[in-house]
């Protein structure tokens, strides 16, 4: 499973993505603040378009490394569960939200989160 | 049944409604034309939400009602709010976009509405339950209520008016003749006494437990136990003085709670008792109050804070393993230094340990942090109020009133009254009064000058018997330029003259009607 998904390098922000068997696995860190945004916007898109390329079952998010996402960046989370929930239910795949417990803001934002769609969004910690 | 037409058209007005209430809300937290911006949000939420409940999208209104709610609660917070709280605000906006896009008939597939209600409640819940701190506004009483003393302070200014009136009545009652004019004066002398004591001071024990029990619940929150240990303690505090504790224990306490004590799971394994420990301590010293609070957490990781102070160049690489603990603690409270240390050590986000600094140093205070594997203290350090004052204390002529001045004016006697000597019943209008306001006099009634002088101001007047040094408590301090106080000693009621003013207290009272202000 080739993905084709530019690593995420901007002076707060870092993601790096993998995949293999209709799993792809992206990992976050640094800060998701409002400097961050529009890289963040992108790289989601295309996550999103690689998944549904790839027909993947199961992307993997992993927001552990993470120190902090504002709600500019949150929106960017919404918007792309909504594209998942539009997809035909042959397309969509499940989002895994691997979270850390030390860190506050994930506790209450990603339970928030996975209200948007709740049947395609887990969270482990 | 409601047309498909007419759905459509709330659709599309409530699409265009929710937008405009996003920007407003994004431009609410950034403080652009917050008023405007907070009303047309206001309306429009509540348009929305009556909208939906004729056209029958419930879980429309059931969002509305939540941000409504939230509207509000951010409002009297005066939009300084946590990150959940926008976050969750910005989610019910995006969540009522996706509800108003739901085609009828359509399931709720994947939207989980009670969830997210859940959580909208959970941050109600959690805001309500910080305190007010500078934000000055009273709280909805939902919720466990702030302590009195936070909920219902009053400026300085507003203080010393009451103060002025409290002493006018008191001059009334001591010149009342009447048996009931006496009785009604002196109750309410006696009332607007209790609330000038109330609003003097205030107590730190309530304000300490509340935010003791804040942090025990948000560390509840967040799957963490802590043990409160409160030391009992009377120590009181002017009330500028307690708002800066206020915002320095918040933050304190939310600290040791998020960064300083560990999960149970955590202690357990590095063979602490699962309960974290938040101690206590006032400590009341000469002229200062001490607060010491105490976590059995981690205590600060200072290679975290090397490393972090570096990166952001606070701290030159070279020097940086040389940097010694007071100055990596130091770096602590530099601001900026916040963020970053989120995931270190000791500050959350926007909540830095520059601003307990800050807020300290606004009355005088400070503030010291020693950390240690098994622990952080941070003791605050304020001004202890200034309720006692030295004074000289005589009898009026007649010995049956007495009086004071402040101890900074320097007495000299003459055993006969010079003939400009004011005697001061007459001034304030208390001649014939048999009014007793004073504990026994301390020597022989006698007809004596007292002259007082402070700097090149020089009085004279007349009293019966010598001065005395004294401790005077302050119970109804009116302004520096006001002519008289009351004042305790020894428990009774005194007048303490401010010589310097005397004119003046003559004149408000030559009119008799003419208030003292």
């Amino acid at each position: 499973m080739n993905i084709e998904l530019p690593k995420l390098a901007g002076g707060v922000i870092s993601a790096e993505a993998s995949g293999d068997a209709g799993v792809v696995r992206v990992r976050f860190s640094g800060t998701a603040d409002l400097e961050a945004k529009d890289d963040l916007e992108v790289f989601v898109k295309k996550l999103h378009r690689e998944a549904v390329r790839l027909s993947a079952t199961k992307v993997i998010v992993d927001f552990r490394e993470l120190e902090f996402m504002n709600s500019s960046c949150f929106k960017i989370f919404v918007a792309w569960l909504a594209q998942v929930r539009d997809l035909e239910a042959t397309q969509q795949y499940r989002i895994h939200l691997l979270s850390n417990p030390n860190l506050l803001w994930q506790r209450r934002s990603l339970a928030a989160l996975s209200c948007f769609a709740v049947d395609l969004v887990a969270i482990e910690t | 049944m409601i047309p498909e037409e007419l759905l459509e058209r709330f659709r599309t007005l409530s699409l265009e409604r929710i937008g405009r209430v996003e920007a407003m809300w994004n431009g609410l937290v950034q403080n652009i034309d917050a008023d405007e911006a907070a009303r047309q949000i206001a309306r429009d939420v509540h348009t929305l939400k009556g909208d939906a409940a004729i056209v029958g999208f419930f879980e429309v209104q059931i969002l509305c009602q939540k941000l409504e709610d939230l509207l509000e609660l951010a409002e009297e917070m005066h939009y300084e709010i946590s990150e959940d709280f926008e976050l969750v605000v910005t989610m019910a906006i995006q969540f009522a976009g996706m509800l108003l896009r739901k085609k009828r008939g359509s399931a709720m597939t994947g939207l989980d509405l009670p969830g997210f209600v859940r959580q909208v409640d959970d941050v109600l819940r959690e805001s309500r339950a910080l305190p007010v701190s500078t934000r000055g506004r009273p709280r909805r009483a939902r919720g466990p209520a702030a302590p009195e003393s936070l909920r219902d302070r009053v400026s300085e200014v507003t203080r010393q008016r009451l103060a002025t009136a409290a002493t006018a009545a008191f001059l009334e009652y001591l010149s009342a003749r009447g048996v009931t004019s006496r009785s009604r004066l002196r109750s309410v002398w006696q009332t607007l006494k209790q609330e000038l004591i109330r609003m003097q001071f205030t107590e730190l024990a309530p304000l300490l437990e509340y935010h003791a029990q804040a942090a025990a619940e948000l560390a509840s929150s967040v799957g963490k136990r802590v043990s409160l240990q409160l030391e009992r303690s009377t120590a009181c505090v002017d009330p500028r003085v307690a708002e800066a504790i206020d915002i320095a224990v918040v933050h304190v306490m939310r600290n040791a709670v998020d960064h300083g004590i560990e999960l149970p799971m955590v202690r357990a394994a590095a063979g602490k008792h699962e309960n974290g420990m938040l101690r206590v301590r006032v400590a009341e010293t000469s002229g200062a109050i001490e607060i010491a609070i105490e976590d059995d957490g981690r205590g600060v990781d200072l290679a975290a804070v090397r490393a972090k102070a570096v990166e952001r160049g606070m701290l030159e690489a070279s020097y940086a393993p040389e940097a010694t603990e007071a100055e990596l603690i130091e770096l602590v409270f530099q601001p900026g230094f916040t963020t970053k240390a989120a995931v270190t050590e000791l500050s959350g986000r926007g909540v830095g340990m520059d601003a307990v600094r800050s807020a300290l140093a606004r009355v005088g205070g400070s503030v010291r942090l020693k950390t240690r594997p098994t622990g952080t203290t941070v003791t605050l350090t304020v001004p202890a109020p200034l309720r006692h004052i030295p004074v000289y204390h005589f009898l009026a002529p007649g010995g049956s009133v007495a009086l004071a001045v402040l101890a900074r004016w320097t007495p000299a006697i003459d055993p006969m009254p010079m003939p400009e000597a004011i005697d001061p019943l007459h001034t304030i209008q208390l001649f014939g009064s048999s009014r007793q306001t004073s504990v026994q006099p301390p020597m022989p009634i006698r007809d004596l000058g007292l002259r007082l002088r402070w700097g090149f101001l020089e009085v004279s007047l007349r009293a019966s018997t010598e001065p005395r040094l004294v401790t005077a408590e302050r119970i109804c301090p009116t302004p520096d330029d006001h002519p008289v106080e009351v004042i305790a000693i020894e428990g009774q009621e005194t007048l303490m003259l401010r010589p310097e003013h005397i004119s003046e207290l003559a004149a408000a009272w030559a009119g008799r009607s003419t208030a003292i202000h």
